[in-house]
């Protein structure tokens, strides 16, 4: 038997030098495909709720943080509990989708998923959770939408954009057009993931060996190396953006900030908060450096919904999608408005 | 006994480590958020967006006489694959609604007052 030093040492060599953990077991079908984008069913053993899921991630990282392993899925939690669970996965881009904009996310991919996920459901209503910068786009599709959107979930989404937690004077200075990196974002065509990687972590953490010290102090652990080995590989899968897409952003949301304006428009309608009449559930995290909680909060006062409430979680920007359990508040909130 | 000794360092050694690593990136955040900094790595931004554009168009120019094919032409190619996977998307949705409709017509008809009298008297 080996010395609880040595293991710890071997745990940590064998977690670090491991190959990719599997990802995303919870079983589940293709009810779509368009692109490169999947709009995966995962269905309930013992479903009891009649109004669906549908989940949307951010453009930038890839959806199986939100079904890591057994026991470590949100996705699993949700079909556990008796919810039908839609995800739309956009998929790795390429370079010809370099011109995919914020639009064609929401009315090519989100309305389009959505339409098919309510086809294929049977469902006369659905519930939309969107995590960061899909929680945007859940709550700007939410606002142009004719489909019956009964449940609203935003889950650390930016919506006041005048509100900067990180490189403030950057963002003045691109409020006030005194830097503008479209010429590069339009040279590139599409942001490559080493490049989405070294910019998400310039913003967040800039040096970071935490996790690894993190992992030493649990090595010993099996199960939490495993669980460790998971977040990590997620947390290195990056995937390219569009340029459309990014500089879209950049002009409506972080500069002009249009959303909380009102000025926002998606194809031919105007985009406005107050269309939005779905119950309304925003989360922000206490300890999110990317994403604050004034950032989120605000979307509350806009929306015209008479069942609205916003919820502080203890934990960092990807607490909800990584911890692998629903809250028990998301939980309530979700079995008293699913039927 | 050593076990625990282990691990209370460990935790300690994590914590301050979280602490310093903290520190250091605020650090490099506040150094990073100044104004001169953010105007000089526009300008060369600038300059190697203009460099990689005049590259991709000679790249595109010398795509001619040497007969390759650029990225943008895989792209292009691509582009319409996606476009007729869109009308074949299209159509699947507008065969669907038909399906519907003739189900939903069908029930109609099976159900009307007339139609089961005229089931029965023709039995």
């Amino acid at each position: 038997m080996s010395t609880p030093k040595l293991n710890r040492w071997t745990g940590f060599i064998q977690t670090i030098s491991a190959k990719e953990p599997e990802v995303g077991m919870t079983p589940r079908t293709a009810v779509w495909k368009k692109n490169k984008a999947t709009l995966w069913h995962y269905p309930s053993k013992n479903k009891k709720y009649k109004v669906p899921l549908f989940l949307i991630y951010s453009l930038i990282n890839q959806p199986f943080i939100l079904d890591l392993g057994p026991k470590y899925s949100l996705i699993e939690a949700f079909t556990s509990n008796g919810f039908e669970v839609y995800l739309l996965d956009f998929g790795i881009p390429g370079y010809e989708d370099k011109d995919l904009s914020m639009d064609d996310y929401i009315l090519r991919y989100i309305k389009k998923g959505v339409q098919r996920a309510l086809l294929h459901s049977n469902a006369s209503e659905i519930s939309l959770i969107g995590f960061c910068m899909g929680g945007t786009f859940a709550a700007i599709y939410t606002s142009i939408a004719d489909e019956p959107i009964k449940n609203l979930i935003i889950s650390v989404a930016p919506i006041d954009f005048s509100v900067t937690p990180i490189f403030s004077e950057g963002v003045k200075m691109l409020q006030n057009e005194e830097v503008n990196f479209e010429q590069i974002l339009d040279a590139w065509g599409m942001i490559p993931p080493a490049y989405v990687k070294r910019g998400m972590k310039l913003a967040t953490m800039p040096i970071s060996y935490s996790p690894y010290l993190s992992l030493l102090s649990h090595a010993d652990d099996e199960e939490r190396n495993l669980k460790w080995s998971r977040f990590n590989y997620w947390a290195d899968s990056h995937i390219p953006i569009s340029a459309a897409a990014i500089k879209q952003m950049i002009v409506d949301l972080e500069k002009e900030n249009k959303l909380i304006t009102g000025n926002l428009r998606i194809g031919d309608r105007p985009a406005k908060l107050k269309n939005i009449t779905a119950n309304l559930l925003a989360v922000g995290a206490s300890h999110d450096r990317l994403i604050s909680i004034e950032q989120i909060k605000p979307i509350i006062d806009l929306v015209s919904s008479k069942d609205k409430s916003f919820h502080i979680l203890e934990g960092g920007h990807g607490s909800l999608a990584k911890d692998g359990k629903a809250p028990g508040y998301l939980e309530n909130w979700l079995a008293d408005r699913s039927n | 006994m050593t076990t625990n000794h282990t691990q209370e360092i460990l935790n300690a050694v994590k914590k301050f480590g979280m602490k310093v690593e903290l520190g250091l990136n605020n650090s490099i955040h506040d150094a990073l958020n100044q104004p001169s900094i953010l105007q000089g790595l526009n300008n060369q931004s600038r300059l190697v967006a203009a460099s990689i554009s005049k590259l991709q168009q000679t790249v595109e120019t010398l795509s001619i006489p040497f007969n390759f094919p650029t990225k943008n032409d895989v792209a292009n190619t691509t582009k319409l694959f996606i476009q007729a996977e869109e009308k074949l998307d299209l159509l699947e949705e507008q065969v669907t609604q038909l399906n519907r409709s003739f189900e939903e017509f069908k029930d109609t008809i099976v159900n009307s007052p007339s139609f089961s009298s005229n089931r029965m008297a023709g039995e």
